[in-house]
């Protein structure tokens, strides 16, 4: 009680010798508020491209396993029915799989000719690879069983061949081949010919004879959920290694492996990012280092005073380590609050991402705190060590 | 209540040792009024920081209140200035950022009481020197005899054994000096200690005994039967 009482009055004192030399105490805090601004920042900067870049990786799905065989000889490939066999004897790791072959088609509507990307897949593509389609549906079961030749269009060809009509129900000529067209691909880029948009996507089955091609070379799989990613990309090494009898031949990749090495390098450049603008922090401290070395001066009388009428050795202290880890607090919270400020006005002036890092706000307020106490101690230490007679004695 | 046994304070002084004090022992009794007389550098300060307790012997003891204190540690010292010791400087010595009342609650703060203590306590105090009406006012807002009534206000507020006056009325013009000089009798009247500093014999002619210190020796000891009658002059 006793103590709380004093450091109560050491605060009450501090913000009165604070709010004393008003000009002064704000050209201090400058430098702690420039410093944590610029953490508050940078991090944010940092944080937001982060985000960003992420998010961007994370819309191709982040439980999605890409296998890639090389077709390199005809003994080393995987049967698409061992492997779906194998996903669904394990459940624990595995929610989807589907095939996927890809090429290129020449297609024909009427005098337009014109070559476009093909791929091939079955009904579960749909939900793996989020496909969204603007009309119609999606190749199903029933397609591939039938070898249907049905087709899935992107925004291209609407536009091209349809004149922006919707082409569902209409016919197109791949390689040669009359398809039906059943959906429409949402528009992924600008629905130009060199787009993403310029695409169409048929049932596997169909594909493996229409392209003559017999192996499917590549396979998705869908991982039970985020966590159990890792697993299931050893699981399916494991199953090709098998398969294959080396280990060679054959890539798992996961979008959780791509994001996890994106973190990493952009976790240490905002570290990098952070640690210069820490620099500008510890000059803000060597600034309040020297304006508490300059008030323990000129306050030398008042300290002798004080130690005259009963403060002890550690009241001094307080005081000013109080005064100085509020300054550099007070500064710290200011400059929070100017960083949190002004990355909306860098992200729309530098077209930067900005997301405020509240762990980073957290640590640089204690930061600050911490170095008003660390540049502070030595000056405290200084005025609670004067000899009350020589403090007296000074003018 | 103060008992010296043979102090000696030395300072060193580069090559040389300063006897400030070369064995002075002098025992003030409770409701005592003593002025410790002397001209500059004749040890009378330094004699103020062993009674005051800002300072230890190099040898002898000092006993305040029957509690030696040359083995004192500095904090402990703090404490001991703070319940037993009431100062009156001749400068004042008043904080110029705080308030009358704020200055007299300081030796409270030091103390550990709450605010409705000290507040009630500092009051008390101003009251009784007479300046309750000027509570808020800033030293730089009071005459100099106002602040060194705020200053002995201060010096009262924490009930102390003695109270130390390091020549109170050295920096006030002489109608002032009097004022502080009648406060001074009037606090021995009502039963406190008053120990005075000063080099001016007129002053110490007002207290009930005269101690005069020269050359780090106390040369003469003696009472002053009518110091009541001259101060009422």
């Amino acid at each position: 009680m006793k103590f709380f009482a004093k450091i109560n009055q050491s605060v009450k004192m501090a913000m009165k010798s604070i709010l004393g030399n008003k000009a002064r105490s704000a050209l201090t805090m400058l430098g702690i508020v420039i410093g944590v601004s610029s953490v508050i920042l940078l991090t944010g900067i940092g944080g937001g491209t982060t985000k960003a870049i992420t998010d961007q990786i994370s819309s191709m799905g982040t439980k999605l396993i890409t296998v890639n065989t090389n077709r390199r000889g005809s003994t080393r490939s995987v049967d698409y029915d061992d492997l779906s066999e194998y996903v669904e004897d394990n459940p624990e790791l595995f929610s989807n799989l589907c095939p996927y072959i890809s090429g290129i088609a020449q297609a024909k509507l009427g005098s337009e000719n014109f070559q476009t990307s093909l791929d091939a897949s079955d009904e579960q593509y749909e939900s793996i690879k989020n496909v969204e389609l603007i009309s119609g549906r999606f190749i199903s079961e029933f397609d591939c069983e039938n070898r249907a030749y049905v087709v899935v269009v992107g925004t291209y060809i609407q536009r091209e061949l349809f004149g922006g009509m919707n082409p569902v129900g209409e016919y197109i000529k791949l390689n040669g081949k009359q398809f039906k067209i059943i959906g429409v691909y949402d528009e992924t880029a600008d629905s130009t010919k060199n787009s993403q948009d310029n695409k169409v996507t048929i049932p596997y089955t169909t594909a493996m004879r229409f392209l003559k091609n017999k192996k499917i070379s590549t396979y998705y799989l869908e991982a039970k959920n985020e966590d159990v990613v890792d697993m299931a990309v050893s699981s399916v090494k494991s199953f090709f290694a098998r398969k294959f009898g080396s280990d060679s031949g054959f890539s798992v990749t996961s979008v959780s492996v791509i994001i996890d090495t994106m973190n990493e390098i952009l976790g240490m450049m905002t570290t990098m990012l952070a640690g210069i603008a820490a620099i500008s922090l510890i000059v803000g401290g060597i600034g309040v280092m020297n304006i508490m070395t300059v008030s323990v001066s000129e306050r030398t009388r008042e300290i002798g005073i004080r130690k005259a009428i009963g403060a002890r050795t550690t009241d001094i202290l307080m005081q000013f380590l109080i005064e100085s880890v509020l300054l550099s607090a007070i500064g710290g919270t200011i400059g929070i609050l100017v960083g949190i400020g002004l990355g909306p006005v860098v992200k729309s002036l530098l077209n930067l991402e900005f997301a405020v890092q509240m762990n980073m706000v957290i640590i640089s307020f204690a930061f600050s705190a911490a170095i008003g106490v660390f540049f502070g101690i030595a000056p405290a230490k200084k005025a609670a060590n004067l000899h009350p007679i020589d403090a007296l004695r000074a003018d | 209540m103060i008992r010296l046994e043979n102090i000696k304070k030395i300072y060193h002084m580069g090559e040389t040792d300063v006897h400030a004090l070369d064995g002075v022992s002098l025992h003030i009794k409770p409701h005592e009024f003593v002025a410790i007389i002397g001209p500059s550098g004749s040890g009378k300060s330094t004699l103020m920081n062993m009674i005051g307790c800002l300072d230890v012997p190099t040898d002898g003891e000092c006993w305040i209140d029957g509690v030696a204190v040359s083995k004192m540690r500095d904090n402990q010292l703090a404490d001991l200035r703070n319940r037993k010791i009431g100062f009156i400087f001749q400068q004042y010595n008043l904080l110029s950022k705080l308030s009358a009342i704020e200055n007299v609650e300081l030796p409270l703060i030091y103390r550990g009481l709450s605010q409705a203590e000290r507040t009630e306590l500092a009051k008390e105090a101003l009251k009784r020197v007479g300046l309750l009406d000027k509570i808020n006012h800033k030293p730089s807002e009071l005459s100099g005899g106002q602040q060194q009534r705020v200053s002995i206000a201060r010096a009262l507020s924490s009930k102390p054994s003695i109270i130390l006056a390091d020549e109170p009325t050295g920096a006030l013009d002489s109608k002032s000096g009097i004022e502080i000089m009648q406060m001074l009798h009037e606090l021995h009247s009502e039963g406190n200690t008053v120990v005075l500093i000063t080099h001016d014999l007129n002053i110490a002619k007002q207290a009930e005994r005269i101690v005069t210190i020269k050359d780090g020796l106390i040369v003469s000891d003696t009472e002053n039967k009518n110091d009541r009658n001259e101060a009422s002059l």
